[in-house]
């Protein structure tokens, strides 16, 4: 949960350095511990444990990005980087943000 | 569903009913549509008539949000199945989405989640934006 907790400061990082480029995270709970499902309750937690961002934090209670994108779900966090035509751009595995965002601002500059 | 459409419509309906040319009467001397609120929706007849929701009853589809509040919060006023979102998302999905795939370069699945207000949302309502979606679980 570490690097969640400092999402909204990364988010600010990348707004105050690319304005122009409409950007959110959206925090997805795909498990909970022991392998079981996660509930809405989950999702309550999560927000509460990283004082509730003003993005989304959504349990997949179906686990269904597992099936829906190239994350194969290895190691934690994934990260899967979305267009605003809702494409995915790419996904990986690993802390950090940079990868994902150097990707978004590159899309963004390609699309003019 | 709405958003991309709706902004025009609201804009066009809006120069419209702000004409110079109305009238005390209440109504627009150029269109004839009503420029009062008769449902007290937030929504002038004008703009009801341009949307195509009822001026006489606030809550057009029957979804518990009157026509306004839908519109304030980018929500289709005539989808009881679209209603505003507890935590204040928008419904940004443009309506023509087709899931390509699971893999790079595709159109994501539109994932059915639950988020922090524990309310149904759907991944395409968040179109628009770029995300980084932050994939973990609650160990």
């Amino acid at each position: 949960m570490g690097e969640a907790v400092s999402l909204p400061e990364h988010h600010a990082e990348f707004a105050a350095k690319h304005g122009d480029v409409p950007f959110s995270f959206l925090v997805l709970v795909f498990e909970e511990s022991l392998g079981e499902s996660p509930t809405a309750q989950t999702a309550v937690d999560y927000a509460e444990a990283i004082s509730w961002p003003d993005f989304p934090v959504a349990a997949d209670t179906e686990g269904s990005i597992l099936e829906t994108s190239p994350w194969e779900g290895e190691a934690l966090p994934g990260k899967c980087v979305l267009t605003p035509e809702m494409e995915i751009l790419e996904c990986y595995t690993g802390h950090g943000n940079e990868t994902g965002f150097e990707a978004i601002v590159e899309h963004w500059e390609s699309a003019g | 569903m709405l958003p991309y459409r709706l902004g025009m419509v609201l804009a066009l309906t809006l120069a419209a009913c702000n004409g110079e040319d109305a009238e005390d009467s209440g109504s627009n001397s150029n269109t004839g549509c009503s420029e009062e609120d008769a449902d007290n929706d937030g929504l002038d007849g004008c703009t009801e008539e341009e949307l195509g929701t009822d001026p006489d009853q606030a809550d057009s589809d029957g979804d518990g949000f009157d026509d306004g509040e839908e519109i304030d919060c980018v929500s289709d006023p005539l989808d009881g199945d679209e209603a505003c979102y507890a935590c204040g998302w928008e419904h940004n999905d443009p309506g023509d989405l087709v899931s390509t795939g699971a893999a790079e370069g595709d159109v994501i699945a539109n994932l059915e989640l639950i988020d922090q207000c524990e309310e149904e949302i759907q991944l395409w309502d968040f179109a628009g934006e770029y995300h980084i979606l932050f994939i973990t679980a609650s160990w």
